[in-house]
């Protein structure tokens, strides 16, 4: 028996979303678009003599992803070059898996938006989201539309013809060619890349956080608590988080000068603390405190006053007043960028 | 017309299909785009159906004052200019349209499926890790996978392999809950 031959064929590129993944087929006359999710399947269709254009935008999620896991590595690195036996080799591992994945994502490439436009939609294609993945499949898509529509030649570009009329555009029929719809906003003529509102909501949990750090280590000076140790490092960890959420949010967003080079400082005060607290643990184990796991350290710390210890009081003091220079100028700036955003601008 | 996605200026020619990123004339965003000539087509005003003049003309069976100009390729019946609907080099009333969706007889018109064999492969397979749902998980499992055999699974044309893994492992976990429950009955009589 002859074998069914397939009626799709499959695009590369696959997207990832919260609920599956979305994969492109081309189809004997359409290009179809199928979103999986784990027990279904969604179907759109986009006929080949429909497509207008397709388009590729830049987009920074590339450099996010490799800060991200960056993020993730480098910590993960110096802790396990700090930490005894199997803490070592486990950390270890981790900060290798991490740095396999800074690698891949730095091989695979540039990463993109693509958009398809019908005269009546204009559709994001989730699997085309790394410009070298997206090119390979628009030359395949690109001969199946054409074999359709034909090529797009020079003579659909005569002003004759554009004279003639608004054409397939059913949500801008008033429109005349050769103007723009709205004038190019004047920060735009010196940024050549779209700018998208901030919310400043990340910023403003790293504020936050950096404030109750403040007080905790202010609390630790003069209360010695297990509570307010362990407590401290919860708070130090999602400092850590927070600096790499507002790091990849700020990007191409409005969010002022003044606060973007917070977010930065914050990272340095991050790596100046690991670096004490390692510093720290190293002297303590030179002199013969060292404990056999982290969590009798922590307990060891809370035991010890900040009054007996010059360097506990010292960090606790670098804690307290980086924390504070970095958040109360912060928080003014943020309220500042609030006031002046104009009404209606709606948050990333 | 091809617009700029960002400050909708029209483009020029120069800046389609190039082999690096291009510039909008007037935004300056960068982008990549292939355009068609779909971009530069009129939109096809709607077929208005005329009106019935002569006896003895065929009229459309939805409009009795409308004459008809072709027949529903699926019922036969006559239609006006308004009632064709074409779908893939077929012409169908309003009536066989919807009839085709509900019935799935209309591929072209189905945007969602289940995907019945990878339910069955989860039930078979999922609930081993708390092995006493498997007493009522695996003939779950088998009933999906027999009563949904037939069923049409994905428009991308899938084996049956994740029913045939899902009826042998459902089907070892039905003859081990039976074997034991056997077992459990033997060892009480003796």
């Amino acid at each position: 028996m002859a074998r069914k031959e397939k009626e799709y064929r499959r695009l590369p590129g696959r997207g990832h979303h919260l609920s599956g993944t979305s994969t492109l087929w081309l189809g004997p006359d359409h290009l179809l678009r199928v979103d999986s999710h784990r027990y279904a399947e969604d179907y759109k269709r986009f006929y080949y003599g429909d497509i207008q254009s397709i388009v590729l935008l830049p987009s920074t999620r590339r450099q996010s992803i490799l800060i991200a896991w960056a993020a993730v590595c480098v910590p993960l690195t110096l802790l396990a070059l700090f930490s005894p036996g199997a803490w070592a080799v486990f950390l270890g591992c981790l900060a290798g898996l991490a740095g396999l994945m800074l690698a891949v994502n730095w091989l695979r490439g540039e990463t993109c938006e693509c958009r398809l436009q019908t005269a009546v939609q204009t559709e994001v294609l989730r699997s085309l989201n790394r410009l070298r993945t997206a090119l390979k499949a628009l030359r395949l898509l690109q001969s199946r539309v054409e074999a359709i529509q034909g090529k797009l030649g020079p003579e659909f570009f005569h002003p004759e013809a554009d004279a003639a009329g608004p054409v397939s555009n059913l949500f801008e029929p008033g429109l005349t060619p050769g103007t723009p719809s709205r004038a190019a906003h004047p920060d735009l003529q010196q940024d050549e890349r779209r700018v998208i509102h901030s919310s400043g909501a990340a910023h403003a949990v790293l504020f936050s956080l950096l404030l109750l750090k403040a007080a905790i280590a202010a609390t630790d000076i003069a209360v010695n608590h297990l509570a307010l140790t362990v407590a401290g490092v919860f708070i130090y960890l999602a400092v850590a988080v927070a600096v790499v959420v507002a790091l990849i949010h700020q990007n191409r967003t409005d969010i002022g000068r003044f606060l973007r080079w917070h977010v930065p400082a914050s990272l340095g005060y991050v790596c100046a603390h690991f670096l004490l607290s390692a510093a720290y643990n190293a002297a303590a184990g030179l002199s013969g405190k060292s404990t056999d796991s982290y969590w009798q350290s922590l307990v060891a710390l809370s035991e010890t006053s900040a009054w007996e210890s010059p360097w506990l009081m010292g960090m606790s003091v670098f804690s307290i007043a980086v924390s504070l220079a970095i958040a109360i100028p912060g928080w003014l700036g943020l309220a500042r960028f609030w006031a002046l955003r104009p009404s209606g601008a709606k948050g990333a | 017309m091809l617009r700029c996605h960002h400050c909708k200026a029209a483009l020029p020619q120069s800046v389609l299909d190039t082999p690096d990123w291009a510039h909008c004339p007037e935004c300056g965003t960068l982008f990549r785009m292939l355009g068609f000539p779909a971009a530069f087509r009129r939109l096809d005003t709607g077929a208005g159906a005329a009106t019935v003049l002569a006896e003895g003309e065929s009229s459309c069976f939805y409009h009795p004052q409308k004459k008809a100009v072709l027949p529903c390729d699926g019922c036969g019946r006559f239609l006006c200019a308004m009632c064709d609907v074409e779908l893939s080099g077929q012409h169908l009333c309003p009536g066989c349209l919807e009839t085709g969706r509900k019935k799935g007889k209309l591929k072209q018109l189905q945007n969602h499926r289940l995907r019945y064999d990878s339910i069955s492969l989860a039930l078979a397979v999922l609930p081993m890790f708390i092995f006493w749902f498997t007493v009522f998980t695996a003939p779950a499992a088998i009933f999906v996978a027999l009563r949904y055999w037939k069923a049409p699974s994905s428009l991308l044309q899938r084996s049956k392999v994740r029913f045939v893994v899902a009826l042998l492992i459902a089907g070892f976990q039905v003859a081990g809950w039976v074997w034991l429950a056997v077992f459990m009955t033997m060892r009480r009589v003796s």
